[in-house]
């Protein structure tokens, strides 16, 4: 979807989203599951926290996960996940491919009314097919400035070509229409998204026409034809760039205003806007009257309050006792929270098996949005990559250091080298000081995480369900010729010490790489500096990032550092002995990100070395991580690899210098491999052996990202009302948003009701899969 | 353009009238004594048309003041066009954001060569400062004006080519344009008119217990000096002027929803959520009443009118709250009509604490959102509520008290 920014606080209020194994220490007595709760109170109300609140819901436009997590509950899409996480027909009733599966006719569900925000169905209007095709319209039209536009260029036939021609037609509109289509199709060509383009294939581009949507309203069809097949494209449905738009009711409004406020939208999904007050601070849903599925709506009013700037760490569940909100997740940083619900009046209580009654501990797989340290190998000079460094602390010539250090960077081994030095130990410090148990909870050891994609393999003559991290794991044994479980342990999440190599080990792979720098390009001079961008606005994080920094440069040079003392004073403190000579590569932490806005503006201009970033899918295949380190690919701006030098005659990939010759080829391999993967569509278990065998490389020999940590994952302590598995969820997409078939209780579930009710969704899943 | 000419001929003929009151006042024109004169010589209305001009002048300058202050960053990309424009291509990204700087009306499109010619490509300025000053200024003064209210992008089905029309036009009296971040296409107007009855409902509360609170306390402080409710009075004032707002808001949230368990998430619904911003803001500015009507009555009982009322045999009562506290009261009259009208601005950390959607929070809101129409249009209602505030109150502070006068000489 977007890369993401580091969470700067962790909001203990969730839907308790989870999956995993079951809880050894719960003794369930005579609870089976979902019916034995059928004669509890429920609540008609349900209450929670949003840290954002949202600035539109006009869906074409926005791709902004605060907006869109309320539009997925007002409009649906042609598809949603169940609460199994399958694709299951919504508003698209059911759907075919051709027989090349790369074009899909859905079969839009009929009578399902617009209805206004208070409640009236508007003109009695139904949706139509084409109301999917407005909105597309208005989504690839460059003029709207459409955020999600991106989702349906990926994929539909066509939707590429029409964007940039309405971008490029923006662009040229002083110029007479022949010279115009003249321009646009030369630089159409130029940027290869449509060789052999004409004056005369623009004016066709420039037609939505031809983009791979059609509509039939009266037979109620909708086809979409995609350039190429991609089984995963169901998964795309959910969000809000495919929902539709009532083009009369957006008309009347203008596009400007749609989705400006409650009454400038209209609904067809499971509630209504009832309330967003101007000040953002609150919004209140109420159930659809006319809801096509209404029968799976079952708690009448949902409230959002907006979280508070500068909470306590108690705050949650101070809030949950006083009966405003229905769930809290605990923190170890909320102590009073902790020893009343963990530990216990004795003491006794841990995270795995918490004191009180009501208290469950959830083992989770994670949100699926992976973090990583990358490394920026074409850092601009200028003042964009300058932006407030910190480098000039340390150097006196900062464009001097940054093109060295570029130099540096151009070979994977160096890369390699730096990433696998990374104390990331030190940096797991800043999810819990005390806790060594919660803090190695946050690690992973693989870029896609685990639970993520899955198959159907066959397996002892049945076919059983296979994760993409197996395809990994055999990937890696295979490679190094280990056992199964020696690499499922090496890959596996919540291992902090799997990537961990030993003090010697780190300070000779530096050296030795710095040996091969000295050979392969005797212009680099030492040390290298590597600018990490972190939240240095706040003084608890960046107290982190400079014990992780200083641990890193430590692991790397075998030198103690003080952050605050400029290369040059080493002699001072290590004597005569210690010389610049002595430090290889150093992280230095920019001190100068003073504010939120510092902190995007380097990120959006690069303006680092080395950084922190995650990245949200968009779609429930692997491709969508791997394709972010292709050339070119989605966050090759950040990794410094965004070009796309292609030969004409053969349309491969031409180095344009940036990257060692070595490293060149490394990538070629990389990306001919995902493309390889990409293509095989048939067997999907071959697929993702394909794509396993680009990620392990990606892992091991490119060198340029590091996996680093993803949230939710292992035990979660939570007390909570909400009966869960009742609603909507998907590793990928909106559906973790929708609130469709919440349930509420007027009290809080006890950890047997919660252990019953997991090992219920887990045979249901399992037999939902089958 | 007619509305422009008919707004600065209204401006020309407001301009026009302040020079003739002025000049009036002045005995240079008009010396003959008709009701026109006597009407305009008045000191309370010359008073009045003088603060009123004033008002505008100060007016005028903070709205100057925040103009250049917020585009003193002149780097618009970094503030504008940060992670919306993560997914677009490259070599689209620059024009992109100078497409949405221009709507903004930061930026305008202009062409450095012949617009027609083929290799003549569209350039983005800024738009002079002074430009965009004139043209909110000419927006924000109250005269009837036609604005557009809705955009439509409308496609030459011939040239293909796309502008932005105005669809939808109508007459406004006072136009603060509309929010580009924060709640994106709504009129700054409509959002300043929901959250202001907001702030008010539980601001006028907090003023009436805090007036309710901090009388009595004052007049028995002032009753019974240097003694034990004096001394007791005195180290609430001074326990809670000392604590900074901040740490006493914290304090007395964490004492309403640990130890009373009250309900902490202001819920327009439940007139019980009103409670804890009430006694909040009420307790914190009970302090300051009750000092000041201390103080005001002790110097008036030095007065020689008490004096007289004592030797006449007066109930201490009587002269008390007859005598004392109706002269006692009159300087703290202009405090309490300015607290009122500040109702309607509400507070920041208050609404923040108790998730009250009111107007404080907002302006923080739209600062961390880079709304720039929306702080500058909140910027313009705060200064005329705190102007208009102050004016009402001397005006009222006049009219309640005789020997107030407006003129120098006297």
């Amino acid at each position: 979807m977007n890369k993401c920014k580091i969470l700067i606080s962790l909001l203990a209020v969730t839907m308790l989203a989870s999956c995993g194994g079951g809880n050894q220490y719960v003794d369930l007595g005579n609870i089976n599951g979902y019916a034995d709760l059928a004669s509890l109170e429920r609540k008609d109300t349900f209450s929670t926290y949003v840290s954002t609140m949202p600035s539109t819901l006009n869906s074409a436009t926005t791709n902004q996960q605060e907006d869109s997590q309320h539009i997925v509950n007002f409009v649906d899409g042609l598809v949603e996940n169940d609460r199994f996480g399958n694709i299951v027909p919504s508003l698209g009733e059911s759907w075919e491919t051709n027989a090349a599966k790369d074009t899909y006719t859905f079969h839009i569900r009929k009578n399902v009314p617009w209805v206004t925000w208070d409640g009236q169905q508007y003109k009695d209007k139904t949706v139509k097919p084409s109301d999917f095709y407005t909105s597309a319209r208005y989504a690839l039209n460059f003029d709207n400035l459409a955020e999600g536009y991106y989702l349906l260029a990926l994929i539909i036939d066509g939707a590429n070509e029409y964007w940039q021609a309405t971008f490029l037609n923006s662009q040229f509109k002083n110029l007479s229409e022949n010279i115009r289509y003249s321009r646009i199709a030369t630089r159409l060509n130029e940027m290869g998204i449509t060789p052999g383009c004409t004056a005369k294939d623009v004016e066709k581009i420039l037609k939505f026409e031809r983009v791979g949507i059609s509509y039939d309203d009266a037979a109620m069809t909708l086809t979409y034809k995609l350039k190429q097949r991609a089984d995963y494209f169901p998964t795309m449905l959910t969000y809000s760039a495919y929902l539709p738009m009532q083009e009369e009711f957006v008309s009347s409004v203008g596009f400007n205003n749609f989705g400006s406020d409650k009454d400038k939208i209209l609904y067809c999904g499971a509630y209504l806007l009832d309330e967003w007050d101007p000040a953002g601070t609150r919004m209140v849903y109420k159930k659809n009257p006319y809801y096509w599925d209404k029968d799976h709506v079952t708690t009448s009013t949902l409230i959002f309050n907006k979280l508070p700037t500068n909470i306590r760490s108690d705050y949650a569940h101070e809030q949950y006792k006083s009966g405003q909100i229905d769930s809290f997740v605990l923190t170890d940083a909320d102590v009073d929270g902790w020893n009343e619900y963990v530990l216990g009046k004795d003491g006794t209580g841990t995270l795995e098996n918490p004191a009180h009654p009501n208290a469950f501990s959830n083992y989770g797989e994670g949100s699926k949005s992976p973090f990583i340290y990358y490394l920026n190998q074409n850092r601009e000079t200028n003042s964009q990559g300058t932006y407030n460094t910190s480098l000039r602390n340390y150097v006196d010539n900062v464009e001097a250091s940054i093109t060295n250090t570029n130099k540096a960077l151009k070979y994977s081994y160096f890369r390699q080298a730096v990433l696998n030095s990374l104390d990331l130990e030190a940096y797991y410090l800043r999810f819990s000081v005390d806790n060594e148990q919660i803090r190695s909870q946050y690690a992973i050891n693989t870029y896609t995480p685990r639970d993520f994609a899955k198959t159907m393999v066959e397996k002892d003559g049945q076919l059983v369900e296979k994760d993409y991290f197996d395809f990994l794991c055999e990937e890696y044994a295979s490679k190094h010729n280990v056992s199964l479980e020696k690499a499922t342990e090496k890959l596996e999440p919540m291992n902090p010490y799997a990537s961990k190599i030993s003090l010697e080990e780190s300070m000779k792979q530096i050296k030795d790489a710095c040996d091969r720098l000295k050979k392969d390009d005797p212009s680099i001079t030492f040390p290298i500096y590597l600018e990490n961008v972190g939240i240095a606005y706040d003084e608890e994080q960046r107290s982190y990032d400079d014990y992780f920094i200083e641990a890193s440069n430590e692991a790397m040079n075998g030198i103690i550092f003080d952050e605050d003392i400029a290369i040059n004073d080493l002699n001072k403190i290590y004597g005569t002995n210690a010389t610049d000579s002595d430090v290889l590569v150093r992280i230095i932490n920019n001190t100068n990100i003073a504010s939120a806005t510092d902190y995007t503006n380097a990120s959006d201009y690069h303006a680092f070395s080395i950084f922190v970033s995650g990245w949200i899918p968009d779609f429930e295949d692997p491709l969508t991580f791997l394709n972010t380190a292709t050339l070119g690919g989605d966050m090759s701006q950040h990794f410094g690899t965004n070009f796309h030098y292609v030969n004409a005659d053969d349309k491969s990939l031409v180095n344009d210098g940036s990257l060692s010759e070595e490293t060149f080829e490394l990538f070629v391999e990389y990306d001919s491999l995902v493309r390889q993967a990409d293509l095989e569509n048939e067997d999907i278990s071959k697929r993702y052996q394909l794509f396993a065998k680009a990620e392990i490389m990606l892992l091991e020999e490119m060198g340029i990202l590091r996996p680093l940590y993803m949230t939710g994952l292992g035990y979660q302590v939570s007390v909570s009302n909400i009966i869960p598995y009742r609603t909507p969820r998907a590793g990928y997409g909106t559906s973790n948003d929708k609130y469709k078939g919440l349930e509420v209780l007027k009290q809080a579930l006890t950890k047997q009701q919660r252990q019953a009710l997991k090992n219920e969704w887990e045979r249901e899943k399992a037999e939902s899969k089958k | 353009m007619g509305t422009m000419i008919l707004g600065y001929t209204i401006i020309a003929l407001i301009v026009c009238l302040v020079v003739f009151v002025v000049l009036v006042n002045h005995n240079i024109i008009m010396k003959s004594d008709n009701w026109v004169r006597r009407f305009i010589t008045n000191p309370l209305t010359y008073y009045s048309l003088k603060r009123i001009g004033s008002s505008l002048i100060s007016i005028m300058l903070a709205v100057a003041i925040t103009f250049v202050l917020l585009r003193s960053n002149k780097n618009f990309h970094a503030v504008f066009c940060t992670g919306w424009l993560d997914k677009f291509p490259n070599d689209a990204k620059d024009y992109t954001c100078n497409v949405y700087l221009s709507n903004l009306g930061l930026k305008e499109m202009y062409y450095n060569c012949d617009p027609t010619s083929e290799s003549c490509e569209a350039s983005f300025r800024d738009v002079p400062m002074i430009v965009q000053l004139l043209k909110y200024y000419y927006n924000i003064l109250p005269f009837p004006k036609e604005v557009c209210m809705q955009l439509s992008y409308e496609v030459d089905e011939v040239t293909n080519v796309g502008e932005w029309v105005c669809a939808n036009k109508e007459w406004t009296l006072f136009d603060l344009g509309v929010s580009s971040a924060y709640r994106k296409g709504v009129a700054i107007t409509k959002i300043v008119a929901q959250t202001m009855p907001v702030s008010f409902r539980w601001g006028i509360w907090a003023i009436l217990l805090d007036t309710m609170l901090g009388y009595p306390l004052g007049i028995f402080m002032a009753k019974y000096k240097d003694r034990f409710i004096d001394k007791l009075g005195k180290a609430y004032i001074i326990v809670l002027d000392s604590i900074p707002g901040l740490v006493y808001y914290y304090v007395l949230l964490v004492f309403f929803s640990t130890v009373l368990h009250w309900k902490t998430i202001y819920n327009p619904d439940d007139p019980m959520t009103l409670l804890p911003p009430v006694l909040t803001t009420a307790f914190a500015g009970m302090t300051g009443t009750a000092y000041w009507v201390r103080r005001y009555m002790l110097n008036e009982f030095s007065s020689d009118y008490v004096k007289f009322a004592r030797a006449k045999g007066l109930s201490e009562n009587r002269i008390l709250f007859i005598h004392i506290l109706r002269n006692a009261i009159v300087p703290l009259s202009r405090s309490f009509v300015t607290s009122i009208i500040a109702c309607l601005i509400g507070s920041f950390f208050i609404e923040n604490i108790y998730n009250i959607g009111g107007f404080g929070g907002i302006l923080i809101s739209a600062l961390n959102a880079e709304d720039y129409t929306m702080v500058q249009g909140l910027v313009v209602i705060t200064a005329i509520i705190s102007v208009v505030s102050y004016l009402i109150s001397d005006i009222s502070m006049a009219i309640a008290d005789p020997r107030i006068s407006f003129t120098a000489d006297e």
